[in-house]
This record gives C-alpha cells, sequence and structure tokens, in this order.
C-alpha cells in the first residue's frame, strides 16, 4: 500500500471498521476509534520474537545465528532510558505500562483512562531509544535468571516445554521465551544493540491504538515522534525441521498431585490466510474428537481417566503448526492410545456435522466477544497485521469452512506418526 | 452511549438491577447468593454450584446441554464462588450476544435466562438428590482442583497464609470447606444444603449489557418471586484482629523460590484511603517495594501489596531467594515504617491516585466489570459512581494515608521454603 494512504477495515453486518496507515517512516499504524469506552490501548510491537534466533539483513552476506532469549532480554531492557525508568514516566500520565516477549513477537502496551496521547508519546519515545551498558546488561542477567527459575516451578508450563522439546528437532520454537542460563550468560551489550537495530526497524514494526482515541491525533503524534527508517531489507529463517517428532515420548518429574499430559500432532506449517483456514480446521478437527461435547470426553470424563478440565488448542506460527491436547491423568499412555484411537474412528465413520454447525455458530460468537472489550480489538489488529490478514477475515474463513474441509484435513493435522506425548510425574 | 441503570426489590431480600449501556455487543445475567460461611455447609453449596450449571431436568445430559449452549453462539452458563468478609459468594452467571447479532433471528437472551433458570430451579434429580453421575464428575473435579492448588506456588502460598491470618474466623475455612467435607458429601445432602442456600440467602441479580432486557427481567421476577424466602441475616465486613503475638509458619517443599506471605493488620475503617495506603506501598510498578526491595536491592523476584477491605488485612506476597529471606523480611516491614512515617513524596501519592482512579475510570469498559462494580458497592455498603470514587480519592490526604499505614500490626508470617538450598544469611 502506498506510503501515507488512509484504508478502512470494515464489516458491515457488526457495523464495525477500523484505520490502516503505513506511515512514511516505514511503521504500519492500525487505529479503532471505539465510542462509549473510557480506555485506550496502545500497542507498539515488533516482528521479533523467541524464535527469530537466524537472520540476514541487506548489509551481511550470509544468516547469522544469535543466543537463544535475546528478545526477551531486550524487552527487559528497553524499560530502563539513560535518564530514568519508563514507570516513572507513565505514573505521570497514569497510564499502566506492560510489555511481553512471545515466540514471534515483541509488544510494549499501555492501558489507560485519561492523557493517551501523552502515554503514546512515551511509548513510541522509549521504544526507539536503547540504552544497555554492561552494568546494565549484567544485572538483568540475574533478574531473568531467576525469571527462568520460577517458570521452572510452573508444571503446566513446564509440560508445554517438554512438548515442543519431544515435537521439534531444529526449530527453535522449543526453547523458552526467556531462553536460558546458558544462552542469556552469552548475551553483552553488543549483540544487544546488533539485534536491536535489526529487529526493531519501523518497517518491521506496527503500532495498534484502540478504544478511546482518534486517528488523526495518533497520526499526528506519529509524524512527531517517529523517525524515518530505512529498509534494510530484513530476512529470518528456521533451521530446516523434519515432518516427524524429535521423541515420541518425553517426561520430568515434579512436584505434583497427578500426572499432567500433553499430546502434541505436527503438521505443515502454513502462512496468511491458508494458515487462518488450516488454525479453523485444527480447532474443528480437536473440538469434535476431543472437546467437551465429544464422546471421548464424556466417557473418558466420567470413568475418571481424564480430568474434566482437559484443554484443546492449536499453537502455530511461522514454521510450526500443532495441535495439543492437555490435561490430568493417572494413565496418560492410556489416553493418548484412546485419542489415536479416536482419529481412526473419525476417519472412518466420518464426522458429526450437526456437532460441526454448533461448534460454527459458536465459534462466532466468540468472534462477536472479542468486539466488546478495548484490549481485544488492540491486540487483533496486531495478530491480524503479522499473519497479513484482516481481523474480520477470520469470520469470513469461518462462514465459508464446510465439514469436508476440515475432513480433508484429517490426514495432515493429526497424524498419529508424528505425534508426542509429553508428562509431568509427580515425584514418588 | 451513558450507562442506565434501574434497581428493585423482587422478593424478600432479592435485588433485581438493570445496567444497560448501547456499546456492548453481548448481554450478561449474574445471580449471586450471599450466604453465612460454614465448615460444614461449604463443600455442599460449591459442589451443588456446579452440579447445576451442568445439566438440568429438561437438558440432563451434559454434551447436550452444552450443545444447546453452542447453537446459542457459544453462550455459557458457569458458576463461579468467592468470599468476602465471613460470607461466601456463589454465582451463577450466562452470557450470549446480542439478539441483533444472531444469525437466524434466534432470542438468545430469553432462551438464555429461561436455560439459566431451569438450572438454578429444576436441577435434574434422582432419589431426592442430584444425579448421581453428574454430581460425582463435579466432586471428583473439585477434589481435584484441591489436589492440584500445590502445582501452582504462589497461589498455594496464599491458600495456606490465609489460614494462619484468619485463624478460628470463617474466612480461614477455604470456599470448599476441607477435602474431607467434599469427599463425604452425598447428593441428597448436596440438594437440601442447596435448597437452604435458595431459602435463606441474600440474592442480588444483575441483568448487563447492550441489548433489551424486558422479557429477561419478566422471566427472573417471576421465577425468583415464587420461592419461599427466609433470607438470614448476612455479616459482610468483618475485621480481623491481630494476634497477641506474630506467629510464623513454615512449609517445605521441593521448589526453586520461596514463597513469602506477610499479613498486617488493622482497624483503621476509611476503606479508600487503605487501598491507597497498600497501593504507595506495593500496589505499582513504583510502589515502595517494587522500587526498594525488588529494583534497588534485588531481594525479590516479585513482591506487591494487597488491602482485604472485608477483612481489615494487608498482605505482602513475595518471591524470594532462601538466602534472601530474613533480609527480605526485614525490608518490607523497614518499608512499612517508612509509609507509616510519612518517608513518601507528594508524586509517590499523586501517581498512585492516578493509577487507582485509571482502573476505576475504566470499571463501565466490560460487562463483567459493570456488574462487579455494582455489586461491590452493595458489598461495600456504598453507592457510588465512578465519579463520585475518583473525586473521593483525590481528596485523600497523605495524612490520611500515614494514619493508615501506623495502624497496621504484624500478625503473621507464612513460608513456603525450598527443601535444601542455601540457607538464610
Amino acid at each position: 500500500m502506498p506510503e501515507n494512504k488512509v484504508e478502512i477495515i470494515k464489516n458491515e453486518r457488526l457495523g464495525e471498521s477500523y484505520i490502516h496507515k503505513k506511515h512514511k517512516s516505514g511503521l504500519d499504524i492500525y487505529v479503532w476509534e471505539m465510542e462509549g469506552f473510557t480506555m485506550t490501548n496502545a500497542l507498539f510491537g515488533t516482528k521479533y520474537g523467541s524464535v527469530n534466533t537466524r537472520f540476514k539483513t541487506n548489509k551481511d552476506s550470509d544468516f547469522a545465528d544469535v543466543p537463544a532469549g535475546i528478545a526477551h532480554f531486550l524487552e527487559h531492557k528497553l524499560f530502563e532510558n539513560e535518564d530514568c525508568d519508563v514507570f516513572e514516566l507513565y505514573a505521570k500520565t497514569g497510564a499502566d505500562g506492560n510489555a511481553y516477549t512471545s515466540f514471534e513477537q515483541t509488544v510494549y502496551l499501555f492501558n489507560c483512562s485519561e492523557n493517551y496521547t501523552e502515554s503514546l508519546k512515551i511509548l513510541l519515545d522509549f521504544v526507539q531509544k536503547p540504552y544497555f551498558t554492561k552494568a546494565t546488561v549484567d544485572k538483568e542477567q540475574g533478574i531473568i535468571g531467576q525469571e527462568i527459575k520460577m517458570c521452572e516451578d510452573s508444571p503446566s508450563r513446564q509440560c508445554f516445554f517438554k512438548l515442543l522439546e519431544g515435537m521439534f528437532v531444529n526449530h527453535p520454537v522449543k526453547i523458552d521465551i526467556a531462553g536460558t542460563v546458558e544462552s542469556i550468560a552469552q548475551i553483552d551489550a553488543d549483540l544487544l544493540y546488533r539485534c536491536y537495530n535489526t529487529f526493531y526497524n519501523l518497517n518491521n514494526m506496527v503500532l495498534c491504538v484502540a478504544g478511546n482515541c482518534k486517528a488523526e491525533e495518533v497520526f499526528k503524534i506519529c509524524d512527531e515522534c517517529l523517525r524515518q527508517a530505512e529498509d534494510i531489507g530484513l530476512q529470518t529463517e528456521f533451521p530446516s525441521e523434519p515432518d516427524s517428532v524429535a521423541q515420541k515420548y518425553i517426561s520430568r518429574k515434579m512436584q505434583v498431585s497427578k500426572p499432567l499430559f500433553s499430546i502434541g500432532f505436527k503438521a505443515k506449517p502454513e502462512s496468511g490466510i491458508k494458515m487462518l483456514r488450516k488454525e479453523l480446521c485444527s480447532m474443528f478437527l480437536l473440538e469434535l474428537l476431543y472437546g467437551k461435547t465429544s464422546p471421548f470426553y464424556k466417557n473418558l470424563t466420567e470413568s475418571g481417566l481424564l480430568n474434566v478440565n482437559s484443554s484443546i488448542e492449536t499453537f502455530n506460527g511461522n514454521g510450526f503448526f500443532t495441535s495439543i491436547l492437555s490435561g490430568e491423568s493417572e494413565d496418560p499412555k492410556k489416553v493418548c492410545e484412546l485419542a489415536v484411537e479416536e482419529i481412526d474412528k473419525a476417519k472412518k465413520n466420518g464426522l458429526d456435522q450437526k456437532r460441526f454447525e454448533q461448534l460454527k455458530k459458536a465459534t462466532y460468537g466468540m468472534f462477536i466477544r472479542g468486539f466488546n472489550s478495548v484490549e481485544s480489538c488492540a491486540s487483533n489488529m496486531l495478530s491480524a497485521h503479522f499473519t497479513g490478514t484482516t481481523v474480520f477475515d477470520y469470520s469470513n474463513e469461518l462462514a465459508k469452512i464446510s465439514l469436508d474441509d476440515v475432513k480433508s484435513t484429517i490426514d495432515d493435522i493429526l497424524n498419529p506418526e508424528n505425534m508426542t506425548l509429553a508428562v509431568i510425574e509427580p515425584i514418588e | 452511549m451513558p450507562l442506565i441503570r434501574n434497581r428493585k426489590e423482587i422478593g424478600k431480600s432479592i435485588m433485581l438491577t438493570t445496567l444497560s449501556d448501547k456499546k456492548f455487543k453481548t448481554n450478561m445475567i449474574s445471580v449471586r447468593f450471599v450466604t453465612k460461611h460454614t465448615e460444614d455447609t461449604a463443600a455442599a453449596k460449591t459442589v451443588a454450584s456446579s452440579v447445576v450449571v451442568s445439566t438440568n431436568e429438561k437438558y440432563p445430559v451434559k454434551s447436550d446441554f452444552t450443545m444447546k449452549l453452542g447453537s446459542l453462539y457459544g453462550a455459557t452458563i458457569s458458576s463461579n464462588r468467592s468470599k468476602y468478609g465471613d460470607s461466601l459468594i456463589i454465582e451463577f452467571s450466562a452470557n450470549g450476544i446480542l439478539d441483533s447479532l444472531a444469525l437466524d433471528g434466534e432470542k438468545v437472551l430469553s432462551e438464555l435466562t429461561s436455560m439459566l433458570c431451569d438450572c438454578i430451579f429444576r436441577p435434574y434429580l434422582k432419589n431426592g438428590g442430584f444425579d448421581e453421575n453428574e454430581f460425582n464428575v463435579r466432586k471428583k473435579e473439585l477434589l481435584d482442583t484441591i489436589d492440584a492448588e500445590i502445582n501452582e506456588k504462589r497461589r498455594y502460598a496464599m491458600t495456606r497464609a490465609v489460614r494462619t491470618v484468619y485463624e478460628n474466623e470463617p474466612a480461614a475455612i477455604p470456599y470448599y470447606g476441607s477435602r474431607e467435607s467434599v469427599e463425604s458429601l452425598t447428593p441428597q445432602k448436596a440438594y437440601e444444603t442447596y435448597l437452604e442456600m435458595l431459602k435463606k440467602a441474600h440474592i442480588e441479580i444483575f441483568i448487563a449489557g447492550g441489548g433489551d432486557f424486558s422479557e429477561a427481567a419478566e422471566i427472573l421476577t417471576g421465577e425468583f418471586s415464587k420461592i419461599k424466602r427466609e433470607p438470614e441475616e448476612i455479616v459482610l465486613r468483618a475485621i480481623s484482629k491481630p494476634k497477641p503475638e506474630l506467629k510464623v509458619v513454615t512449609e517445605q517443599l521441593e521448589v526453586n523460590q520461596c514463597v513469602m506471605v506477610m499479613a498486617f493488620k488493622s482497624e483503621y475503617q476509611e476503606t479508600d484511603v487503605n487501598k491507597i495506603m497498600s497501593a504507595v506501598y506495593g500496589g505499582t510498578p513504583f510502589s515502595k517495594l517494587f522500587a526498594n526491595v525488588r529494583e534497588k536491592l534485588s531481594l525479590c523476584y516479585f513482591c506487591y501489596s494487597g488491602f482485604w477491605e472485608d477483612k481489615g488485612t494487608l498482605l505482602v506476597i513475595s518471591g524470594v531467594d532462601k538466602k534472601n529471606i530474613s533480609l527480605a523480611r526485614e525490608e518490607i516491614s523497614n518499608q512499612l515504617s517508612a509509609m507509616a512515617n510519612g518517608d513518601f513524596t507528594d508524586d509517590d501519592l499523586e501517581n498512585t491516585k492516578r493509577s487507582i482512579n485509571g482502573d476505576v475510570r475504566s470499571s463501565y469498559d466490560t460487562v463483567e466489570d459493570v456488574v462487579s462494580w455494582f455489586f461491590n458497592q452493595w458489598l461495600r455498603g456504598t453507592n457510588m459512581t465512578v465519579e463520585e470514587r475518583i473525586s473521593r480519592n483525590n481528596s485523600i490526604t497523605r495524612e490520611e494515608v500515614t494514619e493508615a499505614a501506623k495502624s497496621l500490626k504484624p500478625d503473621s508470617i507464612y513460608i513456603l521454603e525450598s527443601r535444601g538450598g542455601e540457607e538464610n544469611a
């Protein structure tokens, strides 16, 4: 889209719309003006998460690998300016600031109910102004080391990462977002600056503002606060990943009351609208086979083999696509065996049309609920941008999808050959 | 699009509040039973509350029940339990999209209201009690939840700490009573206690969202006015007295990090002042605890405080390395003394007020928050709008904050300690 042109993305049925502008600085800006809401939520994000450990720019001759955990480390460090702490600045405008790093993004955000323009200036300013020294980097290594240790005390998180470790051979998604104590020990100020200058280029970033705000005010502040960024031709890539899993079974012992398990199916990754469609297919398959209205769920919870709080999830992104069933059970191997049987039955007997129609309606309802909250509107714009779709594509694809579409993906999405069972076992 | 509020009594100690705001794309019905919290009824109320939102006479099979909700565009019916003062609050709620957004012209709100009433008044019964199958599933679910408390260390530590902090008071009893009382519960006993609750509890009903509530209000009024009522007296605020001597409880587990919960109690009654005092002390990223104990001295991975207005208690929760426990404990107390000595800046106070007012101002931004706001007003015995609360906060002086901090007395310390590792320095 040409620079500085404004486009309106809308959905007639819902009567909702938001505005997109490709700013001259290189930044994509999205604004959702929501009448009647008092809060404003702003997200300033870069397409840079824990998985982006291999990259090159126009200036590099070849791809370079860096240690795990830098995206998250940078997130911690950017909150410190040379002269003050960002929280002190937000304290004066009344905004509630925060940030998070995921596998594929780092996002700086604030929520507020007054002075949003002032807080937006703070946000744009500090993210564009990195400041690291040896002393501040050394101190952060200690703090992040503690954070890694704290996460090690969470059995559900450990179960998830064990599953990823079992499923992936090379893809960096298998490593915790914060990295490891060893990998963060290799991080220094130079490395941080190098990654910052690569990934915090405005051409690789997005600003999303939703709620009590005006697009014209947001654009004006961007004109004032953003510096023109040169497109450095950033490319990222991942080590080649086989279709098969690294380990079919993986476990560790922790202080838990009962074994926790995750069963993960690895499938071929996709991108853009194709990924959205595949996500929907995976969600429908998981719901139809293992969801709360499935015979599988009923039988296993009634017999006590599966805890009623079991959950299903599609976990996917650039270079990875997985469908996961998790829960608590005295006999995870048995649950796994029955889960595989369910796939065979579905292939032989087909899928339940009535339940599919009901699930489609329920999914539409969930989508509608998202428009009730300022935060979800802002974060939906951000995820849509990073996946190359619009917020409304989801409901368009949902309307189009048929049970045959879902059925045709079963061999790829739920392939027992590419399956891992991860278990957290109680300490005896 | 302002919020339109209405409140009326539709039965003996049964209030119906409607909160209408056209900006919302969903509606919510929330029915809250405020009951006396006792050791021998808690398990029954808790299990019953999850049984009645799983099936009903009309949909006796759980998967059919869930399917019906699915066909109402993924509407939800759920229950929740919480404690306030020495009371237990059992909430039943339903959530659904606006009728105007339904693709096939369904009357989502009315259907959902009827379904919720079917759950509350016509549960699926057998042999004079709840149906045994669903009852056993929900009972096991609760037992599993109790057993899994140990999995999340911070929450586990809080649950354990509260037992010491409110020793011999109803607030010390977990919402489910005890594991033993859940285990020995029968479908008949649970149903009997549930019927008692319908008769005796104070009931607050809310309909909130962007739709037209007239039909839903009519259904609810019709159903609730039919119950035979003998409301009992409910104690909402039950200020807890500090123990004559500080009590320290240590428990050891296989964890990397220790969790420490320090409790201080106060008879200072100004709730809004207590909240601000606690936030200056440890409730924001620029609070004294965060800035000093975590950032400056790096003694804790996390360290924050919260004020429990219903019990007059300040709790400080921290994640600490074993070797730093005594130092952290000392520094947390030092920071509280500093508060009592007025050792905080005017900026600290103003910034804290701004931060709290920011949260307050956004209280009408989600359907759930609007309901919580007005329910909390009732719990606190106030009737403030968001604007009134903000102006009250702005009027609070540093002297009041200091006085609130001064009145705090140490009560107890709970430490969840890692086995092995370096001992206290």
